[in-house]
């Protein structure tokens, strides 16, 4: 992962925000991909795509057009779940937004459930020796 | 964020029994307060895990001590009321106080209650219909108060709400809601035509019009036509329960039940992409094991079609013999049936039951709850025939246990002779509830196993378990058994009569063969006793008086001893099952 300065992070987390189309969000990975490779980035975007669920779903062209662009994303944050230490509210953000985007029910379903096996196996160990209830509590 | 994660979990139907593991043991330390939850944690968790089939007691105990602290927050937001009382009814998880603290809220007489049923939307009523029918908990006015909130809604409902709609109701045998479906069928029938309902939703409407008992003509027309439609896309799911829909609807419209499922059949098997038409190779015995209660259900159609179903519509000769459904669907569906009557004996009910994940302890304890109360039911339903056979031999009446006929089905009690069923319906072929007159509604398969019998050329004798358990003695018992074998020949099985449509009087050589191998040995010995008992009994009155006088006391003796014999093999019988369930 290439060294990222807390400026360039939080412009990719200002662009993640203002991003106003899933299109966005998949030019600004193709871009970026190197720097986001991360539990607030990740997270971000996952949340962000999930957002746009209703653009999603209103436009199957979308998913048609970008169905490779989100399978390798699927499996990029995937591989990142396995392979990095992210906390647990950006492994939460990951697979919440993965499927509220509304991806499970076309071809992609099978690489959204990859992702959760992934973020799961992750995030088990995290709450089975971090997860502190009254801590955690007000977020949920 | 826990809820999140299990939301997200749950929202994708993805089990991981490890990560919920560790959110049941975090939720339910001593440490975490439950409150904290709030209404939207505790729906979003207690979803989660019901979409999952993760059964899990003690979290589902912490969550309802979180809803009893939250009631007031979780009685002002609808959809987390709904989706909370839906989990906790799908899980199996028994919450009576919470559901009885709900109902009396929302059919408080102050105008709390209207207000709290004016924000349920079309899927909070039937979120909460299904959850109370589900979890066998009563509630008759909250109930009937959602029924007429669903009737106010319906002009709002969309097209998708329906199914569920009227799935979550037709559920509620004990406390029908006609009303409903009479007011929801012109929105049905408008959305079939109109080609708004995919194929699980039309296999979904038909089922609930049919268990209801409230499908008509013109609607069972309507489904076939949206049906026929789009029949290569019906999958196997959707294709068994729509068949069998038409199937359980013939009881009342036979007719044009039987157009119906004909018209639907034969546009399937024009269809090239009907699963129908699918290489019988490619359908392993794998796919037959997991696909086993549609399999069945095609079975039943199968036997409904070939009998009942050829009165109403006469084959063309170039067409006789052929079966309707392919081969292997039939071939499969019929070993299919013989395996469901066979647990059904093993007490394991032919109800749906809520799925549970494997993988975690707590799992594991409800899989075997529930397979301990599958033992008990089994126990009780041995306890019930044996006594019932005993009652039987006592009358004189030849009989044969568990008969399997040729078309799958097991008849509990067969009096060849007579061509007489009688059958003993447990709990698992009625309603949780009982009726308002203490008579519980029997379940749709219940109902269409003993039409079928029926036609099969079977009279009907129904013992329904809560009038069997009631009978306290074996006096009792044989005079229920001889009164009820004395109606035989009305026409309604439920009123201790007969179905008997289109009998056979002949009837299959195959029977007799079956008859004296099911003879149980306890069933005979304690005839053996019946008949010194009986024998004694007819000694008393047809002896002449002078040998009433002789021999008075040693009769009375002998009657005495076969009498004590009686009780000691009732009590054989009642030590070899476990306890009564009243």
């Amino acid at each position: 992962m290439r060294y990222v300065t807390n400026r360039a992070r939080e412009d990719i987390t200002t662009a993640i925000s203002n991003s106003p189309s899933p299109d966005d969000l998949l030019e600004l990975w193709a871009t970026h991909s190197d720097q986001m490779r991360n539990d607030v980035h990740l997270g971000n975007l996952w949340n962000k795509m999930g957002r746009f669920r209703k653009d999603i779903h209103n436009n199957r062209s979308f998913l048609h057009r970008r169905q490779h662009d989100l399978k390798e994303l699927l499996l990029e944050t995937g591989a990142a779940c396995s392979s990095q230490s992210m906390d647990a509210r950006g492994l939460t953000n990951i697979v919440h937004g993965a499927v509220k985007a509304g991806l499970l029910n076309y071809e992609l379903g099978r690489d959204v459930h990859a992702l959760c096996d992934a973020a799961g196996e992750a995030l088990a160990p995290l709450v089975e020796s971090q997860f502190h209830p009254q801590a955690c509590s007000p977020m949920c | 964020m826990a809820a999140n994660s299990c939301w997200a979990f749950g929202a994708a139907r993805h089990p991981h029994p490890r990560l919920f593991g560790a959110v049941s043991a975090a939720l339910c330390a001593s440490s975490f307060r439950a409150e904290s939850l709030g209404s939207q944690g505790l729906a979003n968790v207690a979803w989660a895990y019901a979409k999952v089939g993760h059964a899990d007691a003690a979290l589902f105990g912490s969550l309802e001590k979180a809803a009893a602290l939250n009631l007031l927050e979780l009685l002002q937001h609808a959809q987390q009321l709904s989706n909370t009382l839906w989990a906790f009814a799908a899980l199996g998880h028994r919450a009576p106080a919470l559901f009885g603290a709900v109902a009396d809220a929302a059919t408080a007489a102050d105008g709390s209650g209207e207000r709290l049923l004016a924000t349920l939307s079309p899927q909070a009523v039937a979120n909460l219909a299904w959850a109370y029918s589900t979890a066998g908990h009563r509630a008759d006015a909250l109930h009937d108060a959602l029924a007429a909130t669903a009737v106010r809604r319906l002009p709002a409902c969309r097209a998708a709400d329906l199914p569920f709609l009227l799935s979550a109701f037709s559920l509620s045998a004990h406390r029908p809601a006609p009303q409903l479906f009479v007011a929801a069928a012109p929105l049905v029938a408008s959305g079939l035509v109109g080609g708004r309902y995919s194929p699980p939703q039309v296999a979904s409407l038909a089922l609930a019009f049919a268990a209801a008992d409230q499908a008509t003509p013109a609607l069972l027309e309507a489904l076939a036509d949206a049906a026929t439609r789009q029949a290569g896309a019906f999958r196997l799911d959707a294709f068994a329960t729509l068949s069998w829909s038409f199937a359980v609807a013939a009881g009342a419209h036979p007719e044009a039940a039987a157009a119906g499922a004909e018209h639907f059949l034969a546009a399937a098997r024009r269809a090239p992409s009907s699963f129908v038409n699918r290489p019988h190779t490619q359908f392993s015995a794998e796919d037959a094991e997991d696909a086993a209660p549609q399999l069945a259900r095609l079975w039943q159609v199968q036997l409904w079609l070939e009998s009942e179903g050829s009165r109403q519509l006469p084959r063309p000769p170039a067409n006789r013999g052929r079966t309707r459904l392919p081969t292997f669907l039939v071939d499969h569906g019929r070993d299919a049936l013989v395996a469901s009557e066979a647990a059904a004996a093993d007490g394991l009910s032919r109800r749906d039951a809520p799925a549970a994940s494997g993988g975690s302890a707590a799992c594991a304890a409800a899989a075997e709850a529930r397979a301990q109360q599958a033992l008990r039911e089994g126990g009780a339903r041995r306890q019930r025939l044996s006594r019932l056979s005993f009652a039987l031999h006592m009358g004189g009446e030849a009989h044969s246990s568990e008969l399997r006929l040729d078309e799958g089905y097991t008849i509990d009690l067969a009096l060849e002779a007579r061509r007489v069923a009688v059958v003993v319906a447990g709990k698992a072929q009625y309603d949780q509830l009982p009726r308002a007159d203490g008579t519980y509604a029997p379940t749709t398969a219940a109902r269409l196993g003993w039409r079928q019998l029926g036609a099969l050329g079977w009279e009907v004798v129904l013992v329904p378990w809560y009038e069997w358990d009631a009978l306290d003695s074996t006096a009792e018992r044989r005079a229920y058994i001889d009164e009820r074998l004395l109606r035989t020949g009305s026409a309604d099985p439920e009123q201790g009569g007969g179905a008997h449509a289109g009998a056979d009087p002949a009837g299959p050589a195959e029977a007799a063969e079956a008859a004296e191998a099911a003879e149980a040995a306890e069933a005979a010995e304690a005839a053996e006793a019946a008949e010194a008992a009986e024998a004694a009994e007819h000694a008393l009155v047809e002896g002449g008086e002078a040998q009433q006088k002789a021999g008075l006391e040693t009769l009375e003796s002998e009657l005495k001893a076969a009498r004590a014999r009686i009780s000691e093999l009732e009590k054989l019988v009642a030590a070899s099952g476990p306890p009564r369930e009243r």
